[in-house]
């Protein structure tokens, strides 16, 4: 009940008084959930509050996490997650979480409750389920070593791992074992890289799903000029179900122009994939040809990333050894448009099995009466040929640098410190010109002495400001 | 360097939320004697950042310190932007094509931000650096330029 009253509080007392407010919200089949989260950010603290429906559970969260003499503190809740080298471990919590960071070392405790939680982009929950303390602890020492434990009591079970790694030059060693909520656990990786172009690595892991799943790889790369070339056996056993698979593949790359071919074998299975990729400035476009069993099928891909959009549609083949079936070949489509300051996400993954999953998110940022004066308008580059050129200076002849000029109603652009800016337009002819005085990056108030009222491509424009002195 | 300390000082007093640390990358490119390439700006803070790109040209002394100077006439540069308005928790790609005259080039392009300032006027201004070695040929630019200019150490 206290927790609820406090999410109330959250969404509603807060945001009046934010610095900033970062607001999320979305939809996931992959992850299943829907819900949204809000975040205020204050100087010294974050609060946060989410609520949703997780596997068709109605679950919500909150959490307040601020400093106190050197140490984090997050009151509510929190993913007691960490990163061994090469695999990460998580529990969810509620209650009292406390971390110390210094230059070597991270400590953290935590005391409440354990259960179920819930992580996504747009939403993060957990559930109390049994009360649990433990504590993490990470050391990185001067040679390379990297030292870190992990113990926590959840209700009945018992996590206990220790993680150890070396990093140089030539080799990479990583491994992490013991006892994972009542259950043996071991994770390691080794990677050696005896010259520039030529890398060996090998890995074992272990997860947790529906029941236990090991996986084993060992592979080898090679890179020769423009020539690429790899190979790879992987095995994996979940349950009494055993997989095992082998790869190998050539890469070409000319200029802008990649060819690859890659052979897969897994299951008796053997799987040509033939890739033809063309980057050109942002764009990239793909065309594929697969061959199975005597069969012959094409594909194409390719994408768009630009500052606001970004495009892509891939095909990939992944090792699946939980349903025995080695490789197979997998679609992505992923859609990232940015307005302002707020982003949508969408993404979907088809699997062999032609099911479609999809995430979908967006995100906010909105600045509250502490953040200062936001800068409000969209800033982007309509390109062109033509090139609209100009300086601002105050009214001692200095450059004035961080002024906010708009064109045409649409691109803001900025001057430098010399106090010039420029801006590309598509066409030969004037452009309104705006100066944007409360979008300024430059500090102080300003007024405008001189500025004319359009711009031509080939003349640079003069804009006179007036430093205003303070009320 | 103490007004610098204390303006620092007060920015994280005042905007200790808005101080998180900009990036860029990558930092160092390598090139033929036509360069097309991009770098992208990181911010990393909550507050929306006004960014500015200036190029300047520079010569190294023998301890690898750089000296910026205007930019060489040899040098033909050309900014698909000269400056952005980056959301909170976003990346602004910025695009260029560089030719070289007279090989090799050393340009330094300059990214400013403003990353806090108060109605008093103190500002702190940061400038990343994305650095293009411009050559006859890509392969060891850098060490080729560094080399040149008697540079002794790594």
């Amino acid at each position: 009940m206290i927790l609820r009253v406090c999410l109330c509080v959250l969404l509603f007392g807060v945001p009046a008084s934010a610095q900033v407010l970062q607001l999320s919200g979305g939809r996931s089949t992959l992850l299943g959930g829907t819900g949204g989260e809000i975040t205020a950010f204050f100087p010294e603290s974050t609060l946060s509050a989410s609520a949703g429906f997780a596997n068709g559970h109605l679950v919500f969260g909150a959490s307040d996490t601020f400093k106190f003499h050197g140490l984090e503190v997050t009151a509510g809740d929190r993913n007691f997650g960490y990163s061994f080298d090469g695999a990460g471990l998580g529990v969810s919590t509620r209650g009292l979480f406390v971390q110390r960071n210094t230059p070597h070392t991270t400590f953290a405790v935590f005391v409440g409750s354990t259960g179920i939680g819930y992580a996504a982009p747009f939403m993060v929950t957990a559930q109390a389920q049994h009360i649990g303390a433990g504590f993490f602890l990470v050391r990185h020492f001067d040679n390379g070593l990297l030292l870190s434990s992990l113990a926590v009591i959840d209700g009945g079970k018992h996590t206990a791992v220790q993680g150890l790694s070396y990093r140089s030059h030539l080799l990479h060693l990583a491994g992490s074992g013991g006892l994972l909520q009542n259950q043996k656990y071991f994770t390691g990786e080794a990677d050696y890289q005896p010259l520039r172009n030529f890398s060996f690595s090998a890995t074992h892991s272990d997860y947790f799903l529906a029941d236990h799943l090991t996986t084993n790889s060992l592979s080898a790369f090679a890179a020769l000029g423009h020539i690429t070339l790899q190979a790879s056996v992987l095995d994996g056993q979940y349950r009494l179900l055993k997989t095992a698979g082998a790869s190998a593949g050539a890469g070409l790359r000319i200029g802008s122009l990649t060819v690859r071919s890659n052979f897969y074998e897994s299951n008796h299975r053997i799987l040509l994939v033939h890739v033809v990729q063309e980057h050109f400035r942002r764009w990239t476009v793909s065309g594929i040809v697969n061959q199975m069993q005597g069969q012959t099928s094409y594909a194409f891909g390719g994408g768009y990333h630009g500052n606001n959009i970004s495009v892509s549609l891939d095909q990939s083949v992944l090792f699946f050894p939980v349903s025995g079936k080695g490789f197979q070949q997998t679609t992505t489509v992923q859609v990232s448009l940015r307005l302002h300051d707020t982003s949508f996400n969408f993404q979907t993954y088809v699997d062999p099995m032609m099911h479609m999953q999809y995430t979908t998110y967006a995100s906010s940022y909105v600045q509250g009466p502490l953040a200062g004066r936001a800068m409000n308008s969209q800033s982007h580059s309509s390109g062109g040929k033509f090139v609209i050129t100009g300086a601002v200076a105050d009214e001692h002849g200095q450059p004035v640098e961080g002024a906010a000029i708009q064109l045409h109603g649409g691109a803001v652009v900025y001057s430098d410190s010399q106090g010039k800016f420029f801006a590309r337009v598509k066409h030969n002819r004037p452009s309104v010109l705006v100066v944007l005085l409360q979008e300024f990056a430059a500090p102080g108030r300003w007024a405008v002495t001189t500025c004319p009222v359009d711009a031509t491509p080939g003349t640079e424009v003069l804009i006179k400001l007036r430093r205003e002195i303070a009320p | 360097m103490k007004r610098i300390l204390s303006l620092l000082l007060l920015q994280f007093l005042f905007f200790g939320l808005a101080v998180s640390a900009q990036t860029v990358s990558p930092i160092i490119v390598e090139c033929g004697k036509k360069c097309r390439g991009e770098f992208s700006i990181t911010n990393n803070g909550l507050t929306p950042l006004a960014v500015s790109v200036e190029a300047r040209s520079f010569s190294l002394d023998i301890l690898g310190r750089a000296t910026n100077r205007p930019l060489d006439p040899t040098v033909d540069l050309r900014l698909e932007e000269g400056s952005a308005r980056i959301s909170p928790k976003s990346t602004h790609t910025f695009a260029y094509q560089l030719k070289c005259g007279t090989p090799p080039c050393s340009v330094a392009l300059l990214s400013s931000m403003v990353v806090g300032h108060t109605a008093e006027g103190i500002l702190v201004r940061v400038q990343l650096a994305h650095t293009v070695y411009v050559c006859e040929k890509q392969k060891d630019c850098r060490k080729k330029v560094r080399a040149a200019a008697g540079v002794t150490v790594n």
